[in-house]
């Protein structure tokens, strides 16, 4: 079953609708470092997501490594977005995302435009304009970018129909750093905000949803996971838990205590 | 790279005996480059034959050709290969 439970009842939340596309799930994943394709596969099952993200890569003609993942999973059932991983100039990057679309599956874009070999952070000048010479090729971009908030309206004026904000860098695990940055961005966009790299366990993905942004991608989170398939339950749950409490709205934190049982009526 | 001559023999296409061979046999061969390596092919050679030759199917790659990416993959059948030409063969791999 593809969809988070949220989505599932409407009344309980809206769709994700992403450049007039609608998504049955919040939650988004990669397919990249799982030990197995059919740990990918079965973990993908149980997190629900249709957003599948997939990478461009040469065909290994001497067959001795990795096949070609889209033997493991059915297009027919997810949303494939192909990124532009491992790309570190605006050049290879719209390259990529070319060699992507020409696959034949649909004309989106998941944009990365790397800068830093040690912290895989992104390029915001190259994002830019490699978003915006990607939008006048009639591509849906969903932008990578850091939590900068000026970087993110730069992403949306581009013509990005998403912009995806990393919670820590790709592969950490450290969860959501700054809640702040990725708040205003939320707040100041009009595109929706897709929190992309760094969830690490449930809570990090509860914590960034209830930030009140529209989505969360995550890939080593679950593969590196010792149990991809009940992390990628967690995660499914997570996402749930976090988007219906931020659209609950929190109770005000206080600095002291207020009782929950009446003050009166006590014995004298 | 592996350099030209010592690698193993590339791909079968034209060669002697198969059944989609084209009639080339004892023609001149002709290097161009596949993701990376050089190899060589039969003068001629059309993009179909080779990608066939190297058991790829056609449905499941994207082809590059001297950089200019083929959206239309009937073009296959009728765009021939020339000496020192490059070809890039991707696919979709696992990635985040």
């Amino acid at each position: 079953m593809t969809a988070t439970f949220a989505a599932e009842h409407a009344t309980l939340d809206t769709p994700l609708i992403i450049s007039g596309r609608e998504f049955r799930s919040r939650l988004m994943v990669g397919t990249g470092k799982y030990k197995t394709l059919d740990l990918m596969r079965r973990a993908i099952e149980a997190s629900g997501a249709e957003v599948v993200t997939v990478a461009v890569r040469r065909v290994d003609l001497d067959r001795t490594h990795e096949e070609g993942v889209l033997a493991h999973l059915d297009p027919a059932q997810m949303f494939l977005l192909a990124n532009t991983a491992g790309c570190y100039n605006v050049a290879d990057a719209v390259r990529y995302a070319r060699l992507a679309r020409a696959a034949g599956f649909n004309e989106w874009v998941k944009l990365e435009v790397i800068a830093d070999e040690q912290t895989l952070l992104p390029d915001p000048v190259g994002v830019v304009e490699a978003t915006r010479i990607l939008v006048a090729e009639g591509f849906q971009v969903m932008a990578y970018t850091s939590d900068d908030l000026v970087t993110a309206l730069r992403l949306e004026d581009a013509g990005a129909v998403a912009v995806m904000p990393l919670a820590s860098p790709i592969g950490s695990g450290l969860g959501l750093l700054n809640p702040f940055a990725i708040r205003t961005i939320k707040h100041r966009l009009g595109v929706p905000v897709i929190v992309d790299a760094g969830v690490g366990t449930a809570s990090d993905a509860c914590i960034t949803m209830e930030q009140g942004v529209d989505g969360v991608l995550m890939n080593t989170g679950l593969a590196a996971a010792q149990d991809p398939v009940r992390m990628a339950t967690a995660m499914r749950q997570a996402v749930d838990a976090g988007r219906l409490a931020f659209l609950a709205g929190r109770m005000p934190r206080r600095e002291v205590a207020v009782p929950s049982s009446p003050t009166a009526g006590m014995l004298g | 790279m592996t350099p030209l001559g010592t690698h193993e023999p590339l791909i079968a296409v034209g060669r002697a005996g198969s059944p989609d061979a084209p009639h080339r046999d004892g023609g001149d061969l002709i290097a161009v480059t596949i993701n990376g390596d050089v190899r060589t092919v039969p003068a001629g050679a059309t993009l179909a034959e080779v990608l066939r030759a190297l058991a790829l199917d056609p449905r499941a790659i994207v082809v590059e050709h001297n950089r200019e990416i083929l959206r239309d993959r009937g073009s296959y059948t009728s765009r021939h290969l020339s000496a020192g030409d490059v070809l890039e063969l991707v696919h979709f791999v696992g990635g985040g």
